[in-house]
């Protein structure tokens, strides 16, 4: 259109002819002005699409739009073409030769190639294209997608259940009820009317550490042992113990949880028997093997049950050869924590 | 509204408290009690030695140092004064009584009681004690002494304690009780 009037607009026709060169220079000029910016505009969209994360709906929405765009833009470069074309053919029939026609043919030449630049093209600022660049044509799904998308917060990572840690260490108060089964010393109490008062109360406290293999423990123990006897006309007699001993011990793990194990400890006590408010004592030697059951409550922390029997009796209380029982039988809870 | 399944935990905590009310008095009157706890004169404080050969009754040391008994080797006798009368008035005609005591084999032991009743009559009942002889082992032995007439508020005079044969007999706690039971203390 430009060029066209630009052809009119001349009287003479040498500088008719002149001028139409300069037309068809400037519309090149134009051409190539156009095409340039279009070209390093495709490239530009193609690195922000690669450099995005984004999903292939997203990458397809882009292409379509970008289809379409260029889809748009070829029928305006055609129409603007056709239109070219016309005023040249238009100009090529007010002169009569064959420059002119060659000139025509060649403008119908350039402007044939002229939609193919064009086609790619919507150029985001120029003479040509309006203030704020051409507006680009968004799928409305799309756009709503990728809101959402923005909206929604971003899914925490899932953290895999991290294995709890060894222990080195493990320090224990365990309450205890031992079931007494009897002795000669509780036969003779009770001919004195001295009955005993339920089963032996007690517990320990002890410290255990890991040695050469996770599952393998050893460690001490400081243990108290009490039982007492009521008699119907006075005070009955009360038997307490104290023990250290050594234990021996595995412990292996079911899960995360529970975890079970034995133990095996030995070593002496001190009993006091103390009738009538007289006091005697004696040094004595005793073990035990205890189940295990323990449940974690964390890191550093579990519980548990614990069953098994000891040894812990006081031969030879007195002259008569009466022996004392202390040990028997156990069940206990024991509170453990851990490093 | 309340159902009447809810009302029986009230009827049940109502029928606890009276029948622990109505509850008898489970301990008889006691009339004599001897721990031989105490030593007076090589033997226990309040008896006697009154035949057998001279140191054939004495204080012992029994199960533990805390708990002593009286020792009669041979034979021998002892007797047991002084007794305090019990204070609670009773009518009773059964006493019962608890030995814990231990005997040789071949050892026999014989229990008599010296009994005075409110009316000033004295009765004299003697108890042959037996014992598991060979295994020498505390026993507790309950016997007991059934009168023809009825006692009225009975005092224990006297406790005699006869051992004859060989060997030797121990004797740790000595209780005589009025052997009834009191009436229920139902209001």
């Amino acid at each position: 259109m430009l060029v066209g009037s630009a052809s009119r607009s001349s009287a003479n026709p040498s500088s008719r002819s002149r001028t139409r060169w300069v037309c068809v220079g400037v519309g090149l000029a134009l051409a190539i002005g156009i095409g340039v910016p279009t070209r390093v505009d495709a490239q530009t969209s193609d690195a922000s699409s690669a450099e995005e994360p984004a999903s292939p709906e997203t990458a397809d929405a882009s292409d379509t739009e970008a289809a379409d765009t260029e889809a748009a833009d070829t029928e305006a470069a055609d129409t603007e073409a056709a239109d070219t074309a016309a005023n040249d053919i238009e100009t090529a029939d007010t002169g009569p030769d064959s420059t002119d026609i060659e000139t025509a043919d060649t403008g119908s030449d350039s402007t044939d190639a002229e939609p193919e630049i064009a086609t790619i093209v919507a150029p985001p600022a120029g003479p040509l294209t309006p203030p704020g660049g051409v507006p680009e044509i968004l799928d409305p799904r799309a756009e709503e997608r990728r809101r959402e998308t923005e909206r929604r917060p971003p899914p925490e990572p899932e953290t895999p259940a991290e294995p709890l840690p060894l222990s080195s260490m493990r320090v224990e108060i365990q309450p205890r009820l031992t079931l007494l089964t009897g002795s000669s010393m509780d036969d003779a109490l009770r001919a004195h009317r001295y009955v005993p008062n339920g089963p032996s109360s007690g517990g320990h406290v002890g410290a255990e550490f890991s040695v050469v293999e996770p599952w393998f423990w050893i460690g001490g123990r400081l243990g108290l042992r009490g039982r007492t006897w009521r008699h119907p006309d006075r005070d009955g007699p009360v038997a307490t113990a104290g023990d250290l001993q050594l234990t021996v011990g595995v412990r292996g793990d079911v899960d995360q949880v529970v975890e079970f194990g034995a133990v095996i400890h030995g070593g002496v006590g001190v009993v006091d028997l103390r009738v009538n408010g007289v006091a005697a004592g004696q040094l004595v030697g005793r073990f035990g093997l205890e189940g295990v059951l323990a449940f974690r409550v964390g890191p550093n922390f579990s519980f548990g049950p614990r069953i098994g029997w000891e040894y812990f009796q006081w031969d030879g209380v007195n002259a008569d050869g009466h022996w004392l029982e202390l040990g028997g039988p156990f069940l206990g809870l024991s509170l453990e924590g851990r490093q | 509204m309340t159902s009447r399944f809810a009302r029986w935990p009230l009827l049940v905590a109502a029928a606890l408290v009276i029948g622990l009310a109505c509850q008898p008095d489970a301990y008889p009157t006691r009339l004599f009690l001897d721990d031989f706890e105490t030593l007076c004169d090589g033997v226990p404080c309040g008896w006697e030695q009154t035949a057998g050969e001279s140191g054939r009754a004495r204080w012992v040391e029994t199960i533990h140092p805390g708990e002593h008994a009286l020792e009669l080797t041979d034979d021998v006798v002892v007797r047991r004064t002084g007794i305090v009368p019990a204070e609670r008035p009773m009518v009773t005609t059964t006493l019962d009584v608890r030995v814990a005591a231990t005997c040789d084999t071949g050892s026999t032991l014989e229990l008599s009681l010296v009994v005075a009743d409110a009316t000033g009559a004295t009765r004299d009942e003697t108890l042959p004690l037996s014992f598991f002889s060979g295994e020498s082992d505390w026993t507790n032995l309950s016997p007991a002494i059934v009168f023809e007439m009825p006692l009225t508020d009975p005092v224990v005079r006297a406790v005699v304690l006869r051992k004859s044969g060989a060997g030797r007999c121990r004797i740790g706690e000595l209780a005589i009780d009025d052997g009834t039971i009191d009436s229920a203390s139902c209001g």
